[in-house]
């Protein structure tokens, strides 16, 4: 019996076992996590400690800390640049080999990116979770450490808004290296997402310390769907009651990209040039 | 034209087809680009029946992979510009049926996972084409008899050679045992035993499933080995359709006939000695002459009489004009 999913299901599997074939990348990678939560919670401490203001701040230190390490944990699930493989592909002109499999190529695209998108997170999250929240508590530096979830529920939110996070994730990747199909190059793209999507998913500073205009930017964005939102779960300012509003927000934001990034492929596809032999 | 390939039902049928690309261009010290177009395809006609094995030939930049690739769905042609049918589909209004039914391999390119052994790509394209189960292993192990994958199949395409490499290409591209191939220049870079290999195999797939081959190529002996006929293009539009023999006609092509002769003679006296006549002197190394007449004004005992007369020969052959020449030839006379 012939089922429509199984030429995308192959693709993810496909994606899945080459993404395998990188573990020293995963390793390096980890460390920079490594080094990167440390730092940026040790400046958050900092930050803390000379704060002087009259309000209260909306997280305690335990919880920014916190909201740090699960960005350096989940860092691969956050789509700060276009997908590599598909943006060789544009670039080189193997664009060709895509086209001439039986599949939307905007969905061939999305599974493929998820997939590695997948591999990337389950390769790296364990080591940065083992060290945060095990490892940091016994040492000096236990005011930094991951704190457990706030509840059980907090935990079940965390995990099925960032499984659902992933989806929409994996179609901004493929979004960012579609916009390459104007460009020669797709390092100023990258910069430019990296800058802009690290910032509005909560990835530098934690969002909930952000108040004024900015708020309502970020309020405005898909971004944080698929990082800020969920690590709140974690963090216990949201419950579940909360959940189904997030949910809906999520699926909007991806039916909007899925569906626009469907059209805007195809529209760019017939323009399209492949040069050479 | 052999009439006999106009019998068959109709596979690609093109016509009037154009396709034109805009390129910028950057003049010297200004920041200014220019457009330009470029005609890659200019109404271009041809049909090609089931079965067939057909060579597309022309110089690079002629519009051979503009045409593949418009055929497999991957370009989209000028708007409002000609027509064209595949397999009784346009290839690019249908692309997911079309390609359901198309096998395509770009020498240059690859389609198999790098980092994965060959076997997990069939399986993955086995999978991609939904090849039923029991097709599938009777299809990848018949394959892989023919093509003798055996030896390096498990391992990661990046660490094959480009024979092995490209043997595993080839099958990728039949998994699904399309009716209709598009082989972009599949010889490219190999060393002659793969090339040989690749031919027979070419060959015994025609025979075998009546695949409909096309075969781009810069490589002659690729054409003459396979294809019953010729297609050559340039500048976008079609120059010859036809066979081998009618394309070496057409081409006026020489005949040759190479002498070793028992002692070096002086090169004066042999400049003379053919002088005037239906022989002419080609080339002259040491002991080794080269003489070219044509066959149609003299027949080739007759040559043979007339070289061998009044030389002392250790020995000889006669052999046809290279097509490379012959082609080159062609491409000139046209002005591409």
């Amino acid at each position: 019996m012939k089922k429509f999913w199984q030429p995308y299901l192959a693709a993810f599997r496909g994606r899945a076992k080459a993404s395998l074939q990188y573990r020293s990348a995963a390793l390096a990678g980890m460390f920079t996590q490594f080094f990167f939560g440390l730092i940026l919670t040790m400046v958050m401490e900092a930050w803390y400690q000379s704060y002087t203001g009259s309000a209260p701040l909306p997280l305690s230190l335990h919880q920014a800390a916190s909201y740090i390490w699960l960005g350096q944990m989940v860092f691969a699930l956050i789509p700060w640049r276009g997908d590599p493989e598909l943006q060789n592909l544009v670039r080189s002109g193997e664009v060709g080999r895509d086209l001439v499999r039986p599949v939307h190529i905007f969905s061939l695209w999305f599974i493929r990116s998820l997939a590695w998108r997948y591999v990337s997170v389950v390769l790296r999250f364990l080591p940065i979770l083992i060290f945060s929240a095990l490892i940091l508590p016994h040492t000096a530096l236990r005011s930094i450490a991951l704190m457990p979830p706030a509840s059980t529920a907090g935990l079940f939110g965390f995990l099925v808004l960032l499984s659902t996070g992933s989806l929409l994730s994996a179609a901004i990747s493929v979004l960012i290296s579609c916009f390459q199909f104007r460009q020669i190059s797709a390092v100023g793209m990258n910069a430019i997402a990296a800058a802009i999507i690290s910032f509005f998913s909560g990835q530098i500073v934690p969002l909930p310390l952000i108040s004024g205009p900015v708020e309502l930017i970020y309020r405005l964005l898909p971004f944080r769907y698929m990082a800020d939102v969920p690590y709140r779960f974690w963090l216990g300012s949201l419950t579940l009651a909360d959940l189904p509003a997030a949910l809906t927000a999520q699926f909007l934001w991806l039916a909007i990209l899925l569906v626009g990034g469907h059209f805007y492929v195809n529209i760019q596809l017939r323009q399209v040039t492949i040069a050479g032999g | 034209m052999d009439e006999g390939l106009y019998s068959r039902p109709t596979m690609i049928q093109v016509e009037q087809l154009s396709k034109t690309y805009t390129v910028l261009k950057k003049k010297k010290g200004s920041l200014r680009r220019d457009r330009e177009y470029i005609k890659a395809l200019d109404h271009l006609s041809f049909t090609i029946g089931r079965g067939e094995i057909c060579g597309y030939i022309g110089p690079n930049g002629a519009g051979k992979s503009t045409t593949i690739k418009i055929l497999s769905g991957i370009l989209h042609p000028d708007r409002n510009a000609g027509s064209c049918l595949v397999n009784g589909r346009v290839p690019w209004k249908n692309r997911l049926a079309h390609v359901r039914e198309i096998g395509v391999v770009f020498g240059q390119r690859t389609q198999l996972w790098w980092d994965l052994p060959a076997s997990d790509s069939f399986e993955l394209l086995a999978d991609m084409y939904q090849v039923p189960s029991g097709q599938r292993k009777e299809r990848i192990n018949r394959l892989k008899d023919e093509l003798e994958l055996h030896s390096f199949l498990h391992m990661p395409v990046r660490q094959m050679s480009l024979g092995q490499r490209m043997r595993c290409e080839l099958s990728a591209a039949l998994i699904h045992n399309p009716p209709l191939l598009f082989l972009d220049e599949p010889t490219i870079g190999l060393d002659a035993p793969s090339k040989i290999a690749l031919r027979n195999f070419i060959r015994w797939l025609n025979r075998e499933y009546g695949t409909t081959i096309i075969l781009t190529t810069h490589d002659m002996d690729d054409i003459e080995a396979l294809a019953g006929r010729v297609l050559l293009i340039g500048k976008g539009r079609l120059l010859f359709d036809g066979s081998m023999q009618a394309l070496r006609r057409e081409a006026g092509a020489e005949k040759r006939i190479v002498l070793d002769l028992a002692s070096e003679p002086d090169p004066h006296s042999m400049r003379e000695l053919f002088r005037g006549t239906e022989l002419r002197l080609l080339e002259q190394n040491k002991q080794r002459l080269t003489l070219a007449f044509n066959p149609e004004r003299l027949a080739a005992t007759e040559a043979l009489k007339m070289a061998i007369g009044n030389l002392q020969v250790a020995d000889l052959a006669v052999e046809g004009q290279p097509v490379e020449e012959l082609i080159a030839a062609l491409y000139s006379r046209h002005n591409i």
